[in-house]
């Protein structure tokens, strides 16, 4: 039988308890030490790094083989239209650097983005530009006339301004140009420069978009809209910042009033806005990068990641988020889109840290065909391989810009 | 007080085993690819999202807690062991 002997047990308990508690300290700070990966492997200021190749090999088969293509558009398209949208824009950005990089690669990257870039086109012409927006776009409600979206406008112009740096093609030109004066003509209707991305709903990740594209054509093709830039910048930084942080906030109507979508700064836009500013205004795209990494950047063990929203603003989890983890306030797709922020500023540090936690909680699956990350999908892998090998296509704009 | 009993590190290394068992036939059984659920972009259905958490969950504890477990047990033997030299070979 067995004989209950309280002081034991207790005493029992104890040890365990402490030895645990002793293992648990010596192992949580080791587990980093498993996922930290070799920088070189997924960033070099020079090449396209070996990681790189391999998320674009799984991406180049999708859009080099139709069948394919469509299944994985499907699949997006019922998803989330716009995520089916965004891998095109990333893929793109991505394979323009990756041109630029290694011009090797300059054939390959021009069929494939042109690819994207006529499917996109004629997916818009034969549906609307609602077809890539979720539900609520469809409904109507637009206060700008004619109707559009910007987030439709701003990144069809940024893929084939990309594809026009890589290697001119005639056909692009009317359309970037017919493009960019919509987007301009819609954007001065609004008294803070700012366009629609859904139904008086302005997105500053849109409108970020839509001026490095204008500022992208203007160097390819002398439109002179730089006042408007400087205009819209001004403007922005009196009226879009939020006053606790600093960062631009994420939605507003057109009139600049706060949205409720996205009334604070978000770790899942700024840190793009940050990598488009860079194009346009340094000095400010250096201060909100500072400013995002003080409010949004974290590191827990080891592992970086990227907070949603800043400690001192509120924000309910939504489909720009995704699910956020409790506590730590770490959010999936800022974290990804950190890693863009990161890379661009020659973040390293950060960088290694949030590579260390997509290695972690990515799931990497690598095979023949390429490496994908299980917890991800198309677009968030496409968003990886653009925050490895982004650079040149900036340094390309900056120095056609200075040449002329 | 039963020191052998107190000190026994044979349930820390049988919780060990046990998750490490469950953990592999998850991963043999193909549940990685439904851990998108993590970023919110999971197409599947209930049941499959309920595979990606339980990897999820049997992941974490893989890496985190099975080897505090075994770093628990190594320790417990070695205190033990000190124990005993204490005890009965002074």
């Amino acid at each position: 039988m067995y004989n209950f002997n309280p002081p034991a047990f207790i005493k029992s308990l104890l040890i365990k308890t402490i030895v645990l508690i002793t293992a648990t300290a010596i192992w949580l700070p080791c587990v980093h030490f498993i996922f930290k990966p070799k920088l070189s492997y997924y960033y070099s200021p020079d090449q396209i790094p070996q990681k790189a190749h391999m998320i674009a090999a799984k991406h180049l088969e999708i859009w080099a083989n139709e069948s394919l293509r469509n299944i994985e558009l499907e699949k997006m398209q019922n998803l989330n239209p716009e995520w089916d949208f965004m891998s095109r824009t990333y893929f793109v950005l991505a394979l323009a650097n990756m041109a630029l990089r290694d011009t090797a690669f300059k054939v390959k990257s021009c069929e494939i983005i042109d690819a994207i870039i006529d499917n996109t086109l004629a997916v818009e012409k034969k549906n609307g530009f609602t077809h890539f927006l979720m539900g609520y776009g469809r409904r109507g409600g637009w206060v700008i006339q004619p109707s559009g979206s910007q987030f439709i406008d701003g990144e069809i112009a940024l893929m084939i301004c990309a594809r026009r740096l890589i290697e001119e093609k005639p056909a692009y030109i009317p359309i970037l140009s017919e493009r960019v004066d919509k987007m301009i003509f819609r954007m001065r209707q609004s008294p803070i420069q700012n366009a629609e991305s859904y139904p008086d709903e302005c997105w500053l990740f849109c409108n970020t978009v839509s001026l490095a594209a204008i500022h992208i054509a203007d160097v390819l093709d002398n439109n002179g809209n730089s006042a408007f830039i400087q205009q819209w910048l001004e403007t922005a930084k009196q009226k879009l910042v939020n006053p606790e942080t600093g960062l631009l906030i994420s939605a507003y109507s057109i009139d600049g009033t706060p949205a409720d979508s996205g009334y604070g700064p978000e770790g899942s836009t700024i840190w793009m806005t940050c990598n488009m500013l860079q194009l346009i205004d340094k000095p400010f795209a250096e201060d909100q990068y500072k400013r995002a990494h003080e409010h949004l950047a974290r590191s827990f063990l080891g592992f970086g990641f990227s907070r949603e929203w800043p400690l001192v603003i509120e924000g309910t989890p939504d489909v720009d988020s995704g699910p956020v983890i409790p506590v730590l306030g770490a959010s999936a797709s800022a974290s990804g889109l950190a890693l863009i922020s990161a890379a661009a500023f020659n973040d390293t540090q950060f960088l290694i840290r949030l590579f260390t936690s997509l290695n972690f909680v990515g799931f990497p699956s690598e095979s023949d065909s390429g490496l994908r990350y299980m917890a991800s999908n198309p677009v968030g892998d496409a968003v990886m391989l653009y925050a490895m090998v982004l650079g040149p296509l900036w340094d390309e704009v900056e120095r056609r810009n200075n040449y002329e | 007080m039963n020191n052998s009993k107190a000190l026994s590190c044979k349930r820390f290394v049988f919780y060990a085993i046990t998750l490490s068992v469950l953990f592999t036939c998850t991963h043999m059984l193909g549940f990685r690819e439904y851990t998108s659920v993590l970023s919110g972009t999971a197409s599947f259905n209930a049941w499959s999202q309920y595979c990606g958490v339980l990897y999820l969950l049997l992941y974490l504890s893989f890496v985190v807690i099975i080897p505090i477990l075994l770093i628990s047990s190594i320790f417990l033997a070695a205190f033990k062991r000190l124990l005993n030299f204490l005890i009965y070979e002074r």
